[in-house]
């Protein structure tokens, strides 16, 4: 088992209580069976996803904020005490973020279903703000970090980058309300730009340094070479904005991809050499959805590069916003295969010299039930998009929910293995 | 001696001592599994950490070792790993 445990389990003193993380996580898993839900019951009259209300976009959302932002809340509250060797900070501040944030995402999911602003304002409000509080919890934490520079860089850029996720949104909410906003010609790209790519896949990147290494028992990549892919993804990202604010500029987008994929590569190519050199070769079924979550994340970028040249590619955007999910999902799924069992293996052993192991924790059937049914949902929503069938879509949508549910009871499997183990 | 960077070694009564303190994880343990990895099965570690590892000890029972708890001063924790016999 877990290897992972071993690094925090050797920080005790820094984990935070079970219930804490394991309420997001838990959350996410809930939400990621909603997301396919939304999409299944209205994939037949509302495929392309054109940025406007309605179910795919409250699909896309409830993926974003109830997944994604789900488990980032939960994982850098966990692990970040943990890399930069500090006492968890903020506990009860970190619950009252849990539960406003978690009935939140479902209000705003509601209002873009339903095309209802004032729902939609409702939920945002009660999104931004523990969004907002977190971002002042892990900041002021990371202000007295010791140690894991490359974590720490990666940590801050994210950081930033929510609170211009944030700013947008808030932009886009009052737009919706007919309230004075800039135009979304420009506020929409910036949206699209420092979400996914900026707060998520920093986020991603940098805890990919963590856990990596953790589970392969590697030793962790150069920090040198972490901060040079850390400066030039943001690099990316500054002309990347840049190019969305001052479009008639020229070179920028250009300068803004090949900046964004050299890191991006430079990260996979220190993540290759921690799987090469790992003591622990066979990572099992939860690092192929690592590894397609990386091929994805290429794919991603290929696809933004077509779609800033002009290249004529059918339906460029719908396979790029497809990327982003298969890249986001594949990352968040996998690593919540391993750190679920593991973490709960460390709190069943606390008090004691030996516990349950993380293996003896999982549900092995549920999950390779769920790995099939992702892979064949990402494949049904790849053709709907290729042959514009909203069969197919619905199709993937339902193979996706399929997957979640075996993924919601592998995490009951846990959490119900873990009560039974406690002393 | 093929040290891990940013441990220190050194032998006391003809048992090697490894000190992990001044890493950051998760290097510690990849430090010690490193270094049983080289052991011989009859030779025994004596290692010098910052925090009780819970979870090396699964990791060593599947190399075939175990970590016995030993005496050491406040703020350190320290474990003799011998081979399972």
């Amino acid at each position: 088992m877990s290897t992972a445990g071993a690094f925090l389990g050797g920080a005790s003193g820094r984990l935070l209580p079970a219930s804490l993380p394991l309420r997001f996580f838990g959350a996410a898993v809930a939400y990621h069976l909603l997301a396919w839900l939304v999409l299944a019951v209205s994939s037949r009259d509302a495929l392309p996803l054109d940025g406007g209300l309605g179910p795919p976009l409250a699909a896309l959302h409830l993926l974003t904020l109830g997944v994604f932002g789900m488990t980032a809340l939960g994982a850098a509250a966990q692990l970040l005490p943990v890399a930069t060797r500090q006492a968890p900070v903020g506990e009860h501040a970190l619950r009252a973020v849990w539960w406003l944030y978690t009935p939140g995402v479902a209000v705003l999911a509601w209002g873009m279903h339903s095309a209802r602003p004032p729902w939609i304002a409702l939920g945002a409000a009660a999104v931004m703000l523990p969004l907002a509080a977190w971002t002042v919890l892990v900041a002021r934490h990371l202000v007295g970090a010791r140690g894991m520079p490359g974590v720490l860089a990666h940590a801050w850029s994210a950081l930033a980058c929510l609170v211009l996720v944030l700013v947008t949104a808030l932009l886009l909410v009052a737009g919706w309300l007919g309230w004075p906003a800039p135009g979304r010609q420009s506020l929409l790209p910036l949206h699209l730009l420092v979400g996914p790519f900026g707060f998520m896949g920093l986020l991603a990147l940098g805890l990919s340094y963590i856990l990596v290494p953790m589970f392969a028992l590697a030793v962790p990549p150069p920090e040198r070479t972490q901060l040079a892919s850390c400066v030039l993804v943001v690099a990316g990202l500054l002309l990347a904005a840049a190019s969305v604010l001052a479009p008639g500029v020229p070179l920028l987008q250009p300068l803004a991809w090949s900046a964004g994929s050299t890191g991006v590569l430079l990260h996979l190519y220190l993540m290759r050499q921690a799987l090469a050199t790992g003591m622990r070769q066979d990572l099992g079924r939860s690092f192929v959805l690592v590894k397609s979550a990386w091929a994805a994340l290429l794919l991603a970028l290929v696809l933004a590069g077509v779609l800033w040249s002009g290249l004529p590619l059918p339906h460029a955007r719908a396979w790029l916003a497809l990327a982003l999910v298969a890249w986001l999902l594949g990352m968040v799924l996998g690593f919540l295969q391993r750190i679920l069992p593991f973490l709960a293996a460390l709190h069943a052993a606390a008090g004691r010299r030996r516990g349950p192991t993380a293996s003896s924790l999982t549900h092995e059937r549920a999950l390779r039930l769920h790995i099939a049914c992702h892979f064949a949902a990402l494949a049904l929503l790849a053709l709907a998009i290729g042959l514009g069938s909203a069969t197919f879509a619905q199709l993937g949508a339902f193979t996706g929910l399929a997957g979640a549910c075996a993924f919601a009871v592998f995490y009951l499997h846990v959490l119900r293995r873990l009560r039974a183990a406690r002393p | 001696m093929n040290e891990y960077p940013g441990t220190r070694e050194w032998t006391e009564a003809g048992v090697p001592h490894l000190d992990v303190r001044a890493l950051a994880a998760p290097h510690p343990l990849i430090a010690i599994l490193r270094r049983v990895q080289r052991m011989e099965r009859d030779e025994e570690l004596v290692v010098h950490h910052h925090r009780d590892p819970v979870m090396l000890y699964p990791e060593l029972e599947a190399m075939g070792w175990e970590a016995l708890p030993v005496e050491a001063p406040a703020g350190e924790v320290r474990l003799r790993l011998r081979a399972l016999r």
